[in-house]
């Protein structure tokens, strides 16, 4: 009987510097057999172990496309996120998943795509951008508004240079330094600077909580409706599979087994945070 | 088929679910025990997974569950407790730990003829065993004991058995002292926000022992322990519960359920709405282990009474 709660084993092949506590980590399966049967839907997520200190959720921040590895950024604020810093190249740790509902691709074909990310959660979409990316002729417009409070916040910035072949990109920061020359404020305040698709779209939410909200808000008040908008929720999570109760929303709903994607209309507006 | 057997015990003066090797040491006339079933098929600190450090590099390794356990003499709703136990880790994917626990045990139930000033099963449809959640169904009569099967296991043990036939017994009803509001779950679903929850929850000491009681609550954390030479570990799921802080807390400090009104009202949302919309049945038996436990005795059917007198 498979154990869903036996990792398995993957290397840490690289690790990329992304800014100050951000580190992107390539992993690649040890043993061949669950590298072949590893395979995720955009948004999905996996849970990572440090054995030793423990386990946390991940979105998989590299493509659905791309078979013999995959990555995660991390941002080293709790202890196992730390741990993950602390590790160096060759060193192993233990995923379980893929876990969890990806995008409703199938809902989003054929529409105009709004991603809308802020700071770290622009690793919450970017599966979904490079499934988009390589599959550009199924979408129609595709935008990415990706927010950092500073210049030096932008991260994955390899993804972006490679997305805005076929993407259109607006980057925009909380605050300037002099090297900047783009656009200053709060996503949502650029949002009523750049013309909007009017109909036929769906938007990606994904970042800081107060964000998300501010975001959400700011679509409803454009004219969009709940079921228009997708946000993809970041919870404490033990098991992943919907038994230790600790992702559980407001309506019942597990962001691990029933998310952790949602369409604001199928959530309570109070966890849209 | 061999099992071991749990049965009520008296420990001082409290009633314990235990393994007893005498029938000697059971107590059939009791009204509930402090444990329950979960204590033995979803038992605290298990561990989980083992690691350990090789030559051929690190290795991992699951433990091995075979016992086999015999619950004797569980009041139907400790019996319901388990059927709701099995809805949550039975679901997919199973809990590996728990459904081979489950698949090798067996489940007698002994039939409720009193209730206490806790008890509220029949508010809550669990005054009797549901179908599934037991496979032999003791009922107390003049002559001793009527026996009715729930599964194929009860039935096999049944034929070997020397009965004599019986009219169908009587199960006696209306045993509650007390019984809870009719649960408009319309009206509990719009009273989510209101003011009452907050008066409700400042008699809650977020201490955790309805959790620890109850037969029925699953939620756990995970923790990992190392050797002091680090050559090996485990992985330890520990009872958890959500009217704790940390139990929301994600990386970085930020508490979802921040107000203890919040964790207090999720308790009851889960129990009560969640739970039934997602599994068809109530996530509560009506023991009363948490009324009975709680150092403020905290009432789920007066909770309830009082929320949904603002419907």
């Amino acid at each position: 009987m498979l154990n869903p709660y036996l990792p398995k084993l993957a290397k840490v092949d690289k690790i990329i510097n992304e800014t100050g506590n951000v580190k992107t980590f390539k992993l690649r399966f040890l043993n061949e057999s669950d590298a072949r049967r590893f395979s995720f839907n955009p948004g999905q997520f996996i849970i990572v172990s440090v054995f030793g200190v423990g386990e946390a959720p991940f979105a998989i921040a590299s493509s659905p496309l791309v078979k013999d590895y995959f990555e995660i950024s991390v941002r080293a604020i709790g202890n196992v996120t730390r741990a993950l810093h602390r590790l160096g190249e060759g060193d192993v740790v233990g995923v379980r998943g893929p876990l969890g509902n990806g995008y409703p691709l199938d809902e989003l074909k054929g529409k105009n795509v709004v991603f809308i990310a802020g700071g770290t959660g622009l690793f919450g979409v970017s599966s979904l951008l490079w499934y988009i990316y390589e599959n550009r002729s199924f979408f129609n417009d595709v935008m990415l508004f990706y927010g950092t409070r500073t210049p030096k916040g932008f991260m994955r910035k390899y993804d972006i240079d490679v997305w805005r072949n076929r993407i259109d990109v607006y980057l925009t920061v909380d605050r300037a330094d002099t090297s900047w020359k783009g656009h200053v404020g709060l996503v949502t305040s650029f949002l009523d600077e750049i013309p909007l698709p009017k109909k036929e779209v769906a938007f990606i939410v994904c970042g800081p909580p107060l964000m998300m909200k501010a975001t959400y808000r700011k679509l409803l008040s454009l004219g969009y409706s709940p079921n228009q908008i997708y946000v993809s929720l970041e919870r404490q999570m033990k098991c992943g599979i919907g038994k230790c109760g600790r992702c559980m929303l407001s309506n019942g709903k597990f962001v691990c087994k029933d998310g952790p994607v949602f369409r604001c209309d199928q959530i309570p507006e109070r966890d849209i945070e | 088929m061999k099992y071991r057997v749990i049965a009520p015990t008296k420990q001082g003066k409290q009633v314990v679910f235990s393994f007893v090797d005498s029938p000697r040491k059971i107590v059939f006339d009791y009204i509930r025990a402090i444990n329950s079933p979960k204590h033995f098929l979803l038992p605290n600190r298990e561990v989980i997974i083992r690691w350990r450090y090789s030559v051929e590099g690190l290795l991992l390794e699951e433990p091995r569950v075979n016992e086999r356990i015999a619950f004797l003499g569980l009041h139907p709703c400790d019996a319901n407790a388990i059927a709701i136990l099995d809805k949550v880790m039975l679901e997919e994917p199973y809990d590996p730990y728990y459904s081979v626990r489950r698949r090798n045990s067996l489940i007698i139930v002994l039939d409720c003829i009193e209730s206490d000033d806790y008890c509220f099963c029949e508010s809550v449809d669990s005054r009797t065993p549901w179908e599934g959640a037991y496979d032999l169904w003791l009922i107390p009569i003049d002559e001793g004991y009527a026996v009715t099967y729930g599964s194929s296991k009860g039935l096999e043990i049944i034929k070997q058995l020397e009965l004599n036939r019986t009219e169908e017994p009587k199960i006696h009803k209306g045993i509650n002292k007390r019984r809870m509001n009719k649960l408009d779950l319309e009206a509990f679903w719009k009273l989510y926000e209101h003011p009452v929850w907050s008066k409700l929850s400042d008699d809650c000491l977020l201490c955790g022992a309805c959790m620890a009681a109850c037969p029925t609550c699953t939620c756990f954390d995970v923790v990992d322990e190392s050797d002091l030479d680090l050559s090996e570990g485990r992985r330890i799921r520990v009872w958890d519960s959500c009217i704790f802080r940390i139990f929301t807390m994600v990386a970085g400090g930020r508490v979802v359920r921040r107000e203890p009104t919040d964790r207090f009202k999720h308790r009851y949302y889960h129990k009560f709405l969640y739970f039934k919309e997602r599994y068809g049945v109530y996530g509560c038996t009506g023991c009363g282990r948490c009324a009975l436990t709680c150092p403020r005795h905290i009432d789920p059917v007066k909770v309830i009474g009082e929320v949904l007198k603002n419907a």
